[in-house]
């Protein structure tokens, strides 16, 4: 049970690191898979992972810390490419790419990583709060 | 010798407990700044805390009631903080503002801190005259 809030607040910040973490893993797995293609003729590519955030009560802090909700799936359609010798390709010779945007993904890279740096300020800061209440004993 | 009764160091406490509190709901408006439908959070000013106005908390009558997570009488949260931008899935944290209240509060934390540093200084710069 942690009632000093500047404790708190590291632990609650910690939990922003984590799922911002989390974030940039999905984002690595996505862009890594942007050309996987189906492993038999005709099947399906890879499908695009998607995460989502809610608020979670932490019961040592009392305090709302955040938390991945659950890792889905891109229910998206998939693009068609013309490529007959393809090993993925269907009898008509098209094949199934991967419903991965690259450019949304960089979008998503971008504000987990500033997400990221958020929580990190906020150690940072509260970090200088705590140093400073040590430095009363030292005077 | 109770330091508390002296009012200066009861003020410069109060207001780093206020100070420690905001600082940790910023952290918690940080992180939650990419859940869907979250409202930011943010204290009551300090003066408004100090204007007399005690928050009102249950009293345990009974042994068998539970205990809250906050001590009595901590700092009240504000109903509708002032926020700077909604984006469309409902999320009200602007980390540019959260950015901005934090070092607020880091700045102030270190101003109370040395008011309640100076405070001690002078207690014993009067022990050592006398």
């Amino acid at each position: 049970m942690i009632t000093d809030p500047l404790s708190a607040t590291l632990r609650i910040a910690s939990s922003g690191l984590q799922a911002q973490g989390t974030r940039l893993r999905v984002v690595a797995e996505n862009i890594a898979n942007a050309d996987s293609t189906a492993p038999t003729a005709g099947g399906d590519p890879y499908r695009r992972k998607t995460i989502s955030f809610t608020s979670a009560m932490d019961r040592s802090t009392g305090s709302e810390i955040v938390k991945v909700k659950q890792i889905g799936r891109d229910r998206s359609d998939f693009q068609l490419a013309y490529d007959p010798s393809h090993p993925a390709a269907d009898e008509k010779g098209y094949v199934k790419r991967p419903n991965v945007q690259p450019l949304i993904e960089m979008m998503d890279m971008r504000e987990a990583s500033r997400s990221f740096e958020a929580s990190v300020n906020v150690i940072e800061q509260t970090r200088s709060m705590m140093n400073r209440m040590v430095d009363l004993l030292r005077s | 010798m109770d330091f508390s009764n002296i009012s200066v160091f009861r003020l410069a406490g109060a207001r780093l407990d206020y100070l420690a509190e905001r600082q940790r709901l910023i952290a918690e408006n940080v992180v939650n700044a990419n859940t869907p439908d979250y409202q930011a959070k943010d204290l009551k000013p300090f003066e408004s805390l100090m204007n007399g106005q005690r928050p009102v908390t249950p009293s345990r009558t009974s042994s068998m009631h539970l205990a809250g997570l906050r001590p009595a009488g901590s700092a009240q949260e504000a109903r509708r903080p002032d926020q700077w931008e909604v984006t469309p899935d409902g999320n009200s944290v602007s980390l540019e503002q959260e950015m901005n209240k934090g070092s607020e509060t880091r700045d102030a934390f270190s101003l109370t801190a040395g008011v309640f540093q100076r405070n001690v200084q002078m207690l014993r710069a009067a022990w050592r005259v006398g």
